[in-house]
């Protein structure tokens, strides 16, 4: 036989039963040749092209799921920065006029999410961008479908601060006018932002990118997870390097389903459509067996957030890369693991029984992509705060020259502990305590933070 | 499209404890249990002692060729050099028949070289050989399959049900796998999926064939994957 009975059971095992799929599989279209000055003839030009360029995105990956049995569970569009395509609008409602087409457009093609609502103001800002910065928690609570990110340092320019204290600011407008402050689940701020993420809400399609190109996020914690507690059951699970090993197998595995699912669907799509990336990240989903919180846990850390849990995360997250790099040569995007605390239901409990808090969240971040990510605060956290917990994270990307991020919801009327269900994929939140001593003075400095000596390297 | 065998047909098929196996049956291992327990000799139609010590590699066929192709020319020219015999008596091909002034140029006579093959040689080779030849002249399997995985509780009939309906939307059964364990069963069938672009029927309609047969068999459970999953996870 062509392959043997195991291979077959195994593939079949890591689908059905240990919920390995493709998280999503985003189309990146480049709006770089859109009208400037008109908000109508932009508006037109936007729903044309992304119409003519996404609309058998769903049927080619129904079709794909059909013949390969692995669920696709996102589809998406990423865009060129919005902030550049609409630079020149005249203000807010212009703004919000363009993102309402881009819901439309969503809706009518049928994808889940549409990204690239989007900045780059990591050395300075425009005046556009700082229009466009101010419009997002309208353009947001207008829409549904849109996501929005904002990049506010890179290694290479340093943070940009001003600009860190007015997304604090939108992210707190955003939070009042959405209900539970749920609009901030599709608002991110990054430091070196990657700019073929497949991954809301961070995705955009950047400017270095072609016309357009299809990629791919994986899963497949259950599968890790799975693959660990065998080893346990086999008695094997005692010498580092082996369990190092066994994580990067079920990586390799996983990234070339990964691989494949993207080609093929960016091949029906065909001329100008052309495959990207693979992004590695071990996206955890609210369904039970499928968290980054549990694998920690197997791992023998007794609660996700306790002493070990740093540790233990790196290993897990350097074995995925290097046994996703083995089996794929176009890895991108931001390619590690993911710890969004709602959307994974072993760090939604770890946050319940309090073994975990904004600070080693922050820890493992350095470790792991990708940030705070789907953090809930209680909604009267001053702004200054706010700003304060983005700054701290960014600087960990900017030192480490890595990819950091915050998405964190300030929910109104709330206190520490209570529990938030956003439903479906975005899961339950917790919210968490923050520090009650203010950072008000520093966050209130105007311009930017230099960039660290790591920076120069030429 | 090969014909799957089970123990049913086995049991009504063998005449005095033997049962003739054709090339275009498969038979399931299930079946192959059935007729060692029963004693039933499994006879091969193509079980003559090969002739040919080796199967036929490519180059020894392109040899073959060159020599019949050889043989012929000289054979045609010492026709003519005898008197100009007509090409069509020589071999009584119609094809070569028309092209009379063209006789002595490569492409008729290498027509006739198949021609030649199909009518003397071929019948002189032993069937390994020809099987060789059929599946050298074939492309590269174009690794257009499904991995079909039925899991279930046991009963008769269900490999000849399955079959059929893979028959029906043109696949063609190419290998089969299967394990009873007490009351239940596990089977993998590689099915060859050039015959369904043929008779352009999409993955999704042959998928939803089967899980309706599925259904339709009851306590059974059908698992239809494009094998280039298996490969693009397995294989490196």
């Amino acid at each position: 036989m062509l392959f043997s009975m195991n291979e077959i059971h195994e593939t079949i095992r890591m689908i059905e039963a240990e919920h390995l799929d493709i998280r999503t599989v985003t189309l990146g279209v480049s709006l770089l040749d859109a009208p400037h000055g008109s908000v109508d003839a932009l508006c037109k030009f936007l729903y044309d092209r992304l119409y003519q360029r996404a609309h058998r995105l769903v049927e080619c990956a129904a079709q794909v799921e059909d013949k390969y049995g692995i669920p696709i569970v996102n589809k998406r569009i990423s865009l060129t920065p919005m902030s550049l395509v609409c630079e020149g609008l005249a203000g807010t409602e212009e703004y919000v006029a363009v993102a309402r087409v881009l819901d439309q457009v969503a809706q009518d093609v049928g994808v889940d999410y549409i990204a690239g609502y989007s900045a780059l103001v990591h050395k300075g800002a425009t005046t556009g961008d700082m229009k466009f910065m101010r419009s997002i928690p309208k353009a947001l609570a207008a829409t549904r479908r849109v996501c929005s990110s904002v990049n506010l340092g890179s290694t290479k320019s340093g943070i940009n601060m001003d600009s860190v204290l007015v997304m604090a600011q939108s992210i707190k407008e955003l939070a009042e006018i959405t209900p539970h402050g749920a609009g901030c689940a599709r608002l991110v701020v990054f430091c070196n932002a990657a700019e073929d993420n497949p991954f809301i809400a961070g995705a955009f399609h950047g400017v270095g990118e072609p016309d357009a190109v299809i990629n791919v996020g994986v899963s497949g914690p259950g599968v890790v997870l799975a693959a660990l507690r065998r080893m346990k059951r086999e008695g094997r699970f005692s010498d580092l390097a082996q369990v190092a090993e066994t994580i990067k197998k079920m990586a390799f595995k996983i990234t070339r389903a990964g691989e494949l699912v993207g080609r093929e669907v960016a091949g029906m799509l065909g001329d100008p459509v052309s495959f990207g990336i693979v992004d590695l990240s071990l996206a955890p989903t609210p369904a039970i067996g499928d968290s980054i919180s549990d694998i920690i846990e197997e791992m023998g850390v007794e609660a996700t957030g306790a002493p070990g849990t740093t540790a233990a995360l790196a290993m897990l997250v350097d074995a995925v890369k290097k046994g996703g790099t083995m089996a794929s040569t176009s890895v991108g995007g931001l390619s590690g693991a993911f710890i969004p605390v709602s959307e994974d239901a072993g760090m939604v409990a770890a946050a319940l029984r309090g073994s975990i808090c904004l600070e080693k969240l922050e820890a493992m971040t350095a470790v792991c992509s990708v940030g705070l990510d789907m953090v809930a605060v209680p909604g009267d956290t001053p702004t200054e705060t706010i700003a304060g917990i983005i700054a701290d994270e960014l600087a960990i990307g900017m030192v480490n020259n890595k990819t950091t991020a915050v998405r964190i919801l300030p929910v109104p009327d709330s206190k520490p502990g209570d529990v938030v269900d956003l439903g479906g994929l975005l899961g339950q939140l917790v919210i968490m305590p923050v520090s009650k001593y203010s950072c008000a003075g520093f966050v209130r400095l105007t311009g930017r933070i230099p960039p660290p000596i790591t920076s120069v390297k030429n | 499209m090969k014909k799957a065998v089970t123990e049913k047909d086995i049991e009504t098929g063998q005449k005095d404890g033997k049962f003739l196996v054709s090339r275009d049956m498969l038979l399931t291992p299930g079946a192959r249990e059935f007729a060692s327990r029963k004693g039933i000799t499994l006879k091969y139609v193509t079980d003559e002692p090969p002739k040919a010590a080796a199967p036929l590699k490519s180059e020894a066929l392109e040899k073959l060729i060159e020599d019949i192709v050889v043989q012929e020319v000289t054979r045609r020219a010492s026709a003519k050099a005898a008197g100009g015999a007509s090409p069509a008596a020589a071999t009584g091909s119609g094809a070569a028949a028309s092209q009379p002034a063209r006789a002595d140029g490569s492409a008729p006579a290498m027509l006739k070289a198949e021609a030649a093959m199909d009518q003397a040689v071929c019948p002189s080779l032993d069937s390994q050989c020809r099987e060789t030849m059929l599946n050298l002249s074939r492309p590269e399997s174009s690794g257009n399959r499904a991995i079909v995985t039925v899991v279930g509780y046991n009963r008769p009939g269900i490999v000849a049900r399955i079959s059929a309906a893979v028959a029906e939307c043109g696949g063609d059964l190419a290998d089969i796998s299967q394990v009873i364990l007490s009351d239940y069963f596990s089977m993998i069938f590689i099915v060859n999926l050039d015959g369904l672009e043929r008779s352009n029927m999409s993955f999704r309609i042959f998928k939803e064939r089967l899980q309706d047969e599925a259904l339709r068999i009851g306590q059974t459970q059908i698992l239809v994957m494009h094998e280039n999953i298996f490969k693009s996870m397995h294989k490196v």
